[in-house]
């Protein structure tokens, strides 16, 4: 990933690779025998007590609970939503989230939010969370949301995106929005669980789960996976040459991941270990490097270790505590041209390692009153960047630093009347990186009539600069490091109405306001034509989004979201790149002649790429799953892109073409055992 | 644009596979199940004579019952015709017999219980999460199935009786 500085470029002759041809097999049995089941009696209540509680239930449909301590309109995907709609990644679940556009420059997914996506940043504008645990690595910041991610997606219970500037709780990145995403209990598992998926362009996916609970609450879930695609050849018209090899790309779309994960709560603690490890192909030739060249990819791996501790410390006081311990690797390498008929492999590193604390306290003791409040440190021991030509190896970067960040927050909830509650945060955080910053946010929620709930919210947030845009230098020239970048702010003024009608269906309207300065981009200095990152640019973004759900009795469920956004930039006046002007989602599931049949249309509307505009696109996703083939078996087959629509994402500085194609139709089938 | 044979394969596996699943279906509906444990409860618990002349079931917050609840209003308990009420004020509470907190109020727990403290009131949490947090009774899905737990000490507190019969079959009693 991660660089911009540019090196000389010349075509070079194509390399004719003969790839052994794989072929995978998955054997199915769809017909199992069903086991005979008596059929439910028509009055339960004739049954006695142990006759109910060995029946099995069909979970209620319901808006699952937000668990968030966000008072803005946040939105809850759940398990049942991941299998109903075929979500492979984190990055699939993200594409049904109102406001949310995800692009993909085939080597990472990068998150949109509210018309803000410029292509080239690194998620660090997004707060992922997992059970807790800050997951945006401490050398980019970035958080991933594709395979790279951390956990494995069948793992996941619930994910919730809470919108708005988060910073008065979560501090650093918390620019856009928070990304809360909450993993199974043993419990939900309860036994062993088997999963095997094959896909389109060579993808196939095996995963053991073992998840087991005990009566006084103690709960272990163990889970390993391991994913594998060799991706399609690839054709990039601006390279169609015969120097290289016609544009096409040959097998430079493969990916491998590898992921661990553990959690084992007893007695109030709860222990986290997780690893990922995710190797890709990147085919693009991004960074001007040679066309089609196998020797093209990156490697990221991250790992957590965690102890959290809950109690009720007193009667209406809860305290949690936790420490953790995290790591990041980087390598990728980009392959140029000599100059002399030759290549030669340079490699970028970017180690980091950090570990901290984290005490909070919830106290619910004065009337009227739920007080939270915490105290964090987070000490990053390692955010080291490293550039180095490869045989012989000729260094030219290597940046090592440290730093530590302490900080403080409180946040009140007063319920000033039946109706009216306030909600006013604070958070005070000091940094190696970034200095102090303090960020505020104020909620007012007035429940007009017990259906509906307007809320009118301000507040503030912050991304610091991180390492690399601060001391990146290319020692060939090029680009140089700017040490006095300052972090990034954003003001969000949002209102927000929420309508029940009954229980079961919802509507939620939402209007925006941000006001974000010294942006951190890559400018040319005039003084040496070096690349240096600086605070220039300042973006004013605004806009509506409408969503309605709703679970009808005959087990339908849909939701269904409008997003209006104007994002631009200040000072030149013209659009953001990579900024939608609306974006329209509908995910619907329902049941099919004893299936469940779930359908994703998700329209994106143009936007500006850096040299022009690419044009609007709508993408369906349908998936049929079902649960009862025979006990404990589930199955699901998906297809997405349903109508093969070609479609684009703006491409990023570092590449050579302005749009990149994204995959036409493809296809999974899931088979889930547990016993 | 020709159709991918293995999507083909795959759907129309799943398709053969469908009829034969029917016969597989033993689910209930999750509150269809959990209204008739409410009802099952009254079996095992006695509550103190009241002066109340139907037996009330108040439910608080985002009713997930709706017609099911409405089923049990043709049921009696001791005699007394059960009364299924969406409650909302705090001295309602006290009037009931089964207090029935929703899912939707797990963060107000706290409040709703301390309204009906010492009352011989029967509290149901509807939530996980909502364990040992002072509700009489707590559900739970273990998997597919409802489990339940019981605090023993607050259901003492409440002038409640509870049956050893169900104490035994409650997944956690403290």
């Amino acid at each position: 990933m991660r660089r911009t500085h540019r090196s000389a470029f010349s075509p070079f002759p194509d390399r004719n690779r003969r790839r052994a041809a794989r072929r995978r097999a998955l054997a199915v049995s769809l017909l199992m025998v069903a086991t005979a089941a008596p059929a439910a009696p028509a009055d339960l209540t004739e049954l006695s007590l142990e006759q109910l509680l060995g029946l099995e239930v069909v979970s209620a449909s319901r808006f699952p609970q937000k668990r968030s301590d966000a008072p803005s309109a946040v939105t809850v995907i759940t398990a049942a939503d991941i299998k109903a709609y075929g979500h492979r990644t984190l990055a699939d679940i993200l594409r049904s989230v109102r406001g949310l556009h995800v692009t993909n420059d085939r080597n990472y997914s990068y998150l949109g939010a509210r018309g803000f996506g410029r292509t080239g940043d690194y998620n660090g504008r997004i707060l992922l969370l997992v059970d807790g645990y800050r997951i945006n690595e401490n050398v980019y910041y970035s958080a991933f949301i594709g395979q790279e991610f951390l956990v494995d997606v069948d793992l996941i219970e619930r994910v919730e995106f809470v919108p708005g500037p988060g910073s008065a709780l979560y501090g650093n990145n918390a620019f856009f929005g928070v990304l809360n995403v909450i993993t199974k209990r043993g419990r939900d598992v309860n036994g062993i669980e088997l999963s095997a998926e094959a896909g389109g362009f060579g993808a196939s996916k095996g995963r053991l789960t073992y998840g087991q609970s005990a009566e006084d609450g103690a709960d272990l879930l163990l889970s390993a996976s391991g994913y594998d695609r060799r991706g399609d050849n690839l054709y990039f018209p601006e390279f169609d040459s015969p120097a290289t090899n016609n544009g096409v790309a040959q097998g430079r779309d493969g990916e491998r991941h590898g992921s661990v994960f553990a959690k084992v709560a007893n007695n109030g603690f709860t222990f986290h270990a997780a690893q990922v490890r995710r190797t890709k192909g990147v085919p693009t030739a991004s960074y001007l490097q040679v066309f089609n060249d196998p020797r093209s990819r990156t490697y990221d791996a991250e790992s957590l270790v965690g102890l959290a501790y809950e109690t009720a410390y007193a009667p209406k006081v809860d305290v949690a505590a936790r420490v953790f311990y995290s790591q990041y690797d980087y390598w990728g390498d980009y392959v140029y041209d000599n100059g002399l008929g030759g290549t030669y492999v340079n490699r970028d590193e970017s180690p980091g390692a950090w570990w901290g604390g984290e005490l909070k306290l919830v106290h619910r003791t004065f009337e009227a009153h739920k007080l939270v409040g915490g105290v964090e440190y987070q000490r990053d021991t390692r955010q080291d960047i490293y550039n180095a030509d490869l045989d012989p190896t000729v260094v030219k970067l290597d940046e090592r630093h440290s730093g530590k960040r302490e900080s403080v927050y409180v946040q009140d909830e007063y319920t000033l009347r039946a109706d009216l509650l306030l909600s006013a945060g604070l958070r005070h955080e000091r940094a190696t990186i970034g200095g102090n910053m303090t960020n505020p946010r104020v909620a007012l929620i007035y429940k007009a009539t017990e259906e509906s709930t307007f809320k009118a919210i301000y507040g503030t947030a912050f991304r610091a600069p991180n390492v690399y845009e601060l001391y990146y230098a290319a020692l060939s020239g090029g680009m140089k490091a700017n040490p006095d970048l300052k972090p990034e702010q954003i003001a969000t003024r949002e209102l927000v109405w929420e309508r029940q009608f009954g229980p079961k269906a919802r509507l939620t309207v939402a209007a925006f306001d941000n006001h974000i300065s010294d942006l951190i981009a890559a400018v040319t200095d005039p003084a040496d034509s070096m690349l240096v990152f600086e605070n220039v640019a300042s973006a004013h973004a605004r806009g509506l989004e409408v969503e309605g759900e709703r679970i009808h009795d005959s087990g339908l469920r849909w939701r269904a979201s409008y997003s209006l956004q104007r994002a631009e930039d200040l000072e030149t006046g013209e659009r953001l790149v990579n900024s939608p002007r609306r974006l329209a989602k509908l995910n619907l599931s329902a049941p099919v002649a004893g299936v469940r049949a779930g359908l994703e249309v998700q329209y994106t509307d143009n936007r500006r790429t850096l040299q022009g505009e690419t044009g609007g696109y709508t993408v369906t996703n349908l998936t049929v799953a079902t649960e009862s083939l025979a006990k404990g078996l589930e199955a699901s087959a998906s297809v997405y892109n349903l109508f093969d629509k070609a479609y684009v994402y703006p491409a990023g500085e570092e590449h050579s073409m302005d749009v990149l194609r994204e995959d036409g139709r493809s296809w999974r089938l899931k088979l889930n055992y547990r016993f | 644009m020709r159709l991918n044979a293995r999507i083909a394969t795959g759907l129309l596996g799943l398709a053969l596979a469908a009829p034969a699943a029917a016969a597989y279906a033993e689910r209930v509906p999750e509150y269809e199940l959990k209204a008739a444990l409410l009802y099952n409860l009254t079996h095992f618990v006695e509550w103190p004579e009241g002066r109340n002349r139907s037996f009330n079931v108040c439910i608080v917050g985002e009713d997930p019952f709706g017609a099911l609840a409405d089923a049990l209003a043709t049921k009696t308990v001791n005699g007394k015709p059960i009364a299924v009420r969406r409650a909302a004020v705090s001295p309602e509470l006290k009037s009931c017999q089964i207090l029935f907190v929703a899912a939707s109020e797990a963060d107000s727990l706290g409040p709703i219980l301390e309204a009906v403290k010492g009352q011989p009131v029967l509290t149901v949490a509807d939530a996980d999460g909502s364990a040992r947090r002072g509700a009489v009774v707590t559900l739970a899905l273990e998997g597919p199935r409802i489990a339940f737990d019981i605090d023993a000490t607050t259901a003492r507190a409440a002038g409640l009786s509870i049956s050893s019969k169900l104490l035994r079959l409650a997944r956690t009693v403290y």
